[in-house]
C-alpha cells in the first residue's frame, strides 16, 4: 500500500517571549492513518495544533499539507483545503441550535455571495441543501433528538459530538481533534473510538490529542509523545508502551 | 425568511401604506419620518453590533457623509437628485471600506474609541471646510427629491420615500440572515476562531457588514437632506451616534425588528421630553433631557439588556398561548 | 510658533491627559470597565471648586473639599451603576452604561450650574516663566507640579504599600487575586473612588486655564481614553506615556499643520499609531488560549 504523507511538520518551533512552547518538533501523518499526540500537561500539544491550524504563527519550521506549504497561510483557508478541527474548550456557537451550529460548518459548501444573499437569490435552494447535509451529519453522530435544542445547553459529551459533526461538514481529508474524549465516561469514549475508526475507514485521516490512554492505545496506528515542547518518542502503541523514556515522563499515569 | 417575520413585514408594510389616510398634521408626519429614518440608519448598526459584534460610533458620521454629499451634489454641482442619492451611497461605501480596512482589526474598546475618533474627524472636516460644507452654520437650500420630472416634495412624499427604503432594507437584512453569510455573521459574536476554522474569512465578512451598514446610513443621510433641505454638522456627531446605539440596544440587539422598535420608543421618548415635560414641570425645557436620557440608558441596560423586541415577542407568544389554552377549555366544556 | 512653545504647551496638555488616562487605566485593570464618564469627574472637580471659591472659601481648602466631595459622589455612582456591572463580560453594555452615567452627571451639572461657562482665577499670581521662546504661566507650573505629585504618589502607593500591592494584584489577575482572599469588589470601588478624586484634581488645576462648562466632560473622557490606548492600557506608566504623547502630538499638529484641525490630527495619529503598534506604545500582545 502506498503511504502518502498528507501532513508534514518539520522542525517546528514556537516561542512565547523566551519560552519555547514547541521546540523543534518534526513528524508526519500518512493518508488514512490515525495518529495521536500524547504527553503530560503543558507539553505543548495544543500549541502544536494551533500552529498547524494557523491560530498561532510559527517561530521557525515548516508545515506542509497535501504537498502545499501552509506555514504562513491564513487560518480560514485551511477548511477548503480539507483540514478541519475541534477545540479543547468546545467552541460551539452560542444562540444557535444544534442544527444551526452544524449548518454553520457548511459555510464553504455554500456558494452565495454577500450581495447575492441580500437580494435572496437562490437562498432557499442552498439553505435546503445545507440543511439536509447538516441533518445527515447529525444523524451520523446520533444526535437527532437534539437537533433544535440550544447547542450550548447540551450535556458535555454531546456538545463534543456536535462539534465533530460540524467539523465534518467541510468534508475534510484530515480531522484534528483536541482531546475529544475529555469529560466522557468510558462507554462514551469507547463509542467515540469506534466512531473515529469508522471515519478513518471511510477515508478521513485523523490526528488527535488525548489523555485517555485506553482510547489512544485502542485506535491509534502511531503515537507521537511530547514533553516540555519537544518530541520525546514516536512509534506504534506497542513501541510507545514499552519505551522507558515515555514511562519515565508519565510517572504515575496509567500506561498498561 | 421564516413565516412569522414574513407576515410581520407584510403587516408593517400595510400599516405604513395606509397610515397617511389617518395622519393629517405636518407635525405627526415629521415624527413618522423620523422613526423611518432612524429605523433605516439603526438597522445597519444592529446588524453590525448585534450579529457581527462590532461596536461602531461611526454610523452617525456615515449618515452625515451621505447628507453632505447629497447637499453638495444637488446644490453646488446641480446633479439630479437620483444621481446624488446614488453618489451618496457610493461615496459612503468607499469611505467605509477604506476606514474599515485598518480599523476592524481592533477589538472592542479600541474599536469603540477609534470609531468615535473617526466620528470626530468627520465632524472637524465638516466644520472646517466651510467653503464646501457651509461650516458650523450649516448647508441650506437642498432641493426635494425628484425622479425625472416627478418631484417628491412635501410630507406624504417624503414619508413614503423614507419608509420604502426602510422596509426594503429590512427585507434585505432578513434575506441575508437566512443565508450562509448570515449564519457566518452570527458565529462572529460567539467564536471567531471556530468560524475561521470552518472557512469563514471573518475579517472580510466584518468589512462587508461595515460597508453595508455605512451605505444604508449614507442613504438615510441623503434622504434626510432631501427632506429637511437644511443640514448642519451638529446633527451627525457623537451624540447622534450614541442615540443610534441606544435605539439598537433598547430595541433589541439580536432582533432585526429591534431597530424599528427602538426607533419608535426613542422617537416617542424624545417627543415626550420636548413636549410633555414642560407641561408637567413648568418652565423646564432641554435641561432635563440629558438626565432622563442617561437614566433611561442605564436602567434599560441594567435590567433589560436584551432590549424590548425579544421581550415583546415573548409577551405576544404568551398571549397567543393563553388564547389557545382558553379555546381548549371551552371546547372541553362544550 | 516656535518649537519651545509647542513643546511646553504639549507637555502641559499632556499632563492633564496623563492624569485622566491613569484614572481610566487603573480602573480598567482593576474592574475590566472603561469608564466613559471619567471626564465628567474632571468637570465636576472644576465646577465644584469654582462654586466654593465664588462663595468665598479659601482656594486650597476649596480644592481639598472638592476632591472629597467628588470622591463621595463616585462612591455613590459606583454602587448604583458600576457594582451591578462588575461581573459582566459584555463590553458594549459597560460602555453604554457608563455613557448613560456620564449623561446623568452632565445633565445634573447643566441644571445646577446652567449652560454658561465659568472661570476660576489662577492659583498664584506671578509673571510667566520664559524658557527660550516658550511662555509658561504659573498655572501651567501648577498643572505640571500636580501631575508630578500624583505620579510620585501613585508609584509610592503601588510600590511601597501593601494596599498598592493588592491593587496591582487585582490589576494583573483578578481571578487569582480573588482566590487569594483579596476583596476584588471592594478594590473596584476603591479604584473608582480614587480615579474620581484624581480626575477631580485634574479638573481643579486645569480650570483656571480654560472655561469650565457642563458639557466639557465628554472631550476629557475621549482624550483620556485616547491617551490610555496610545500608551497601551497596561498600567500607570503606559497611561503617562500615552498622555504626554497625545499632548505633544496635538501641540505639534496644531502648531505646524493647523489649529482648526487639531482634533482631526490627534485621532488620525491614534489610528496610524495603532496600525503600526496594535497594542499601543507599551502594550503587550495577549494570546487567547484555545
Amino acid at each position: 500500500m502506498i503511504r502518502v504523507a498528507i501532513l508534514r511538520v518539520e522542525n517546528l518551533s514556537k516561542a512565547f517571549g523566551g519560552l519555547y512552547a514547541v521546540n523543534n518538533v518534526s513528524f508526519h501523518i500518512d493518508q488514512g492513518e490515525i495518529l495521536s499526540i500524547i504527553g503530560p500537561n503543558g507539553a505543548g500539544k495544543s500549541t502544536l495544533f494551533n500552529l498547524i491550524t494557523r491560530i498561532y504563527d510559527v517561530t521557525s519550521g515548516k508545515i506542509t499539507f497535501q504537498g502545499k506549504d501552509i506555514t504562513n497561510m491564513a487560518p480560514y483557508r485551511l477548511a477548503s483545503m480539507g483540514l478541519s478541527r475541534t477545540y479543547q474548550n468546545i467552541e460551539l456557537f452560542e444562540g444557535l441550535t444544534t442544527l444551526e451550529n452544524v449548518m454553520a460548518g457548511g459555510y464553504i459548501k455554500g456558494k452565495i455571495g454577500f450581495s447575492e444573499s441580500l437580494f435572496g437569490i437562490r437562498n432557499r435552494f442552498e439553505e435546503k441543501r445545507l440543511r439536509e447535509l447538516a441533518e445527515s451529519r447529525i444523524e451520523m453522530v446520533g444526535l437527532q433528538q437534539y437537533m433544535h435544542a440550544e447547542a450550548v445547553d447540551l450535556p458535555y459529551g454531546r456538545k463534543r459530538m456536535v462539534e465533530i459533526a460540524r467539523a465534518l461538514m467541510t468534508s475534510p481529508s484530515i480531522l484534528l481533534l483536541d482531546e475529544p474524549a475529555a469529560g466522557l465516561n468510558s462507554q462514551e469514549s469507547k463509542q467515540l473510538g469506534e466512531f473515529l475508526l469508522r471515519l478513518r475507514n471511510e477515508g478521513t485521516t485523523i490526528l488527535f490529542i488525548e489523555h485517555d490512554m485506553e482510547t489512544v492505545m485502542e485506535i491509534s496506528d502511531r503515537i507521537v509523545v511530547m514533553n516540555y515542547g519537544e518530541k520525546l518518542a514516536e512509534g506504534t502503541p506497542v513501541e510507545i508502551k514499552n519505551n522507558p523514556d515515555v514511562i519515565r515522563a508519565y510517572l504515575g499515569a496509567e500506561v498498561d | 425568511m421564516d413565516k412569522i417575520n414574513k407576515k410581520l413585514l407584510l403587516g408593517v408594510s400595510v400599516v405604513v401604506a395606509l397610515l397617511p389616510l389617518f395622519v393629517h398634521s405636518s407635525y405627526y408626519y415629521q415624527i413618522l419620518i423620523n422613526i423611518g429614518s432612524l429605523t433605516l440608519v439603526a438597522l445597519g448598526l444592529g446588524l453590525l453590533l448585534g450579529f457581527a459584534g462590532q461596536i461602531s460610533f461611526a454610523q452617525a458620521s456615515f449618515m452625515g457623509i451621505g447628507a453632505y454629499t447629497t447637499a453638495i451634489a444637488t446644490v453646488t454641482w446641480h446633479w439630479p437628485p437620483v444621481v446624488a442619492l446614488v453618489a451618496s451611497a457610493v461615496l459612503t461605501g468607499v469611505i467605509a471600506f477604506l476606514i474599515g480596512l485598518p480599523v476592524l482589526r481592533f477589538k472592542e474598546h479600541v474599536l469603540a474609541l477609534v470609531t468615535m475618533g473617526f466620528s470626530y474627524m468627520v465632524f472637524v472636516v465638516l466644520m472646517q471646510q466651510s467653503e464646501i460644507t457651509g461650516g458650523p452654520g450649516g448647508f441650506p437650500g437642498i432641493p426635494a427629491f425628484s425622479i425625472g420630472g416627478l418631484s417628491l416634495k412635501g410630507d406624504v412624499a417624503n414619508y413614503y420615500l423614507v419608509w420604502a427604503f426602510a422596509i426594503i432594507s429590512i427585507l434585505l437584512v432578513f434575506n441575508l440572515l437566512a443565508s450562509r453569510n448570515g449564519r457566518a455573521l452570527e458565529t462572529l459574536r460567539s467564536s471567531e476562531i471556530a468560524a475561521k476554522s470552518l472557512g469563514v474569512n471573518t475579517f472580510l465578512l466584518k468589512l462587508k457588514v461595515f460597508v453595508f451598514a455605512a451605505v444604508i446610513a449614507g442613504i438615510g443621510g441623503s434622504l434626510y437632506a432631501f427632506q429637511t433641505s437644511y443640514i448642519a454638522p451638529s446633527s451627525f456627531e457623537v451624540h447622534y451616534a450614541i442615540t443610534l446605539l441606544t435605539v439598537v440596544v433598547v430595541g433589541g440587539l439580536r432582533s432585526v425588528w429591534g431597530s424599528l422598535v427602538g426607533a419608535i420608543v426613542i422617537t416617542f421618548f424624545e417627543e415626550g421630553l420636548t413636549n410633555l415635560l414642560p407641561l408637567i414641570v413648568p418652565g423646564s425645557a432641554g435641561e432635563y433631557r440629558l438626565i432622563i436620557y442617561g437614566i433611561l440608558l442605564v436602567l434599560v441596560l441594567l435590567f433589560m439588556p436584551k432590549g424590548l423586541a425579544p421581550f415583546l415577542s415573548q409577551w405576544s407568544r404568551r398571549i397567543t398561548q393563553q388564547v389557545g389554552r382558553r379555546r381548549l377549555n371551552t371546547a372541553d366544556k362544550g | 510658533m516656535h518649537i519651545e512653545q509647542i513643546i511646553a504647551s504639549g507637555l502641559v496638555a499632556g499632563a492633564i491627559y496623563a492624569l485622566i488616562a491613569m484614572c481610566i487605566v487603573i480602573l480598567y485593570k482593576v474592574t475590566g470597565i472603561i469608564n466613559f464618564a471619567q471626564g465628567e469627574f474632571v468637570m465636576l472637580g472644576a465646577m465644584i471648586v469654582i462654586t466654593l471659591v465664588d462663595a468665598g472659601m479659601n482656594q486650597l481648602l476649596a480644592a481639598c473639599l472638592t476632591v472629597l466631595i467628588v470622591m463621595i459622589i463616585s462612591m455613590g455612582i459606583y454602587g448604583a451603576a458600576f457594582y451591578p456591572l462588575r461581573n459582566t463580560k459584555n463590553v458594549l453594555i459597560t460602555i453604554m452604561v457608563t455613557i448613560g452615567v456620564g449623561y446623568i452627571i452632565s445633565g445634573i451639572a447643566q441644571i445646577t450650574w446652567g449652560t454658561s461657562a465659568r472661570l476660576l482665577k489662577p492659583f498664584s499670581a506671578g509673571q510667566p516663566l520664559r524658557i527660550g521662546s516658550a511662555v509658561i504661566t504659573t498655572q501651567d507650573l501648577w498643572i505640571l507640579g500636580t501631575t508630578a505629585a500624583v505620579i510620585i504618589a501613585f508609584f509610592y502607593l503601588f510600590d511601597k504599600t501593601y494596599f498598592g500591592t493588592t491593587i496591582r494584584a487585582c490589576m494583573s489577575n483578578r481571578e487569582a487575586a480573588k482566590l487569594m482572599g483579596i476583596p476584588t469588589d471592594r478594590m473596584g470601588m476603591i479604584a473608582f473612588v480614587l480615579s474620581g478624586g484624581v480626575a477631580a484634581l485634574a479638573g481643579i488645576v486645569f480650570a483656571p486655564a480654560t472655561y469650565a462648562e457642563y458639557d466639557m466632560g465628554m472631550m476629557f473622557t475621549l482624550k483620556g481614553f485616547v491617551a490610555a490606548v496610545l500608551g497601551g492600557l497596561t498600567g500607570a506608566p503606559a497611561a503617562i506615556v500615552g498622555g504626554f504623547t497625545l499632548g505633544l502630538l496635538e501641540s505639534f499638529g496644531a502648531g505646524y499643520i493647523s489649529s482648526g484641525y487639531k482634533d482631526f490630527i490627534s485621532f488620525l495619529a491614534l489610528i496610524i499609531i495603532l496600525i503600526l503598534l496594535p497594542n499601543g506604545i507599551l502594550g503587550k500582545k495577549t494570546i487567547k488560549k484555545v
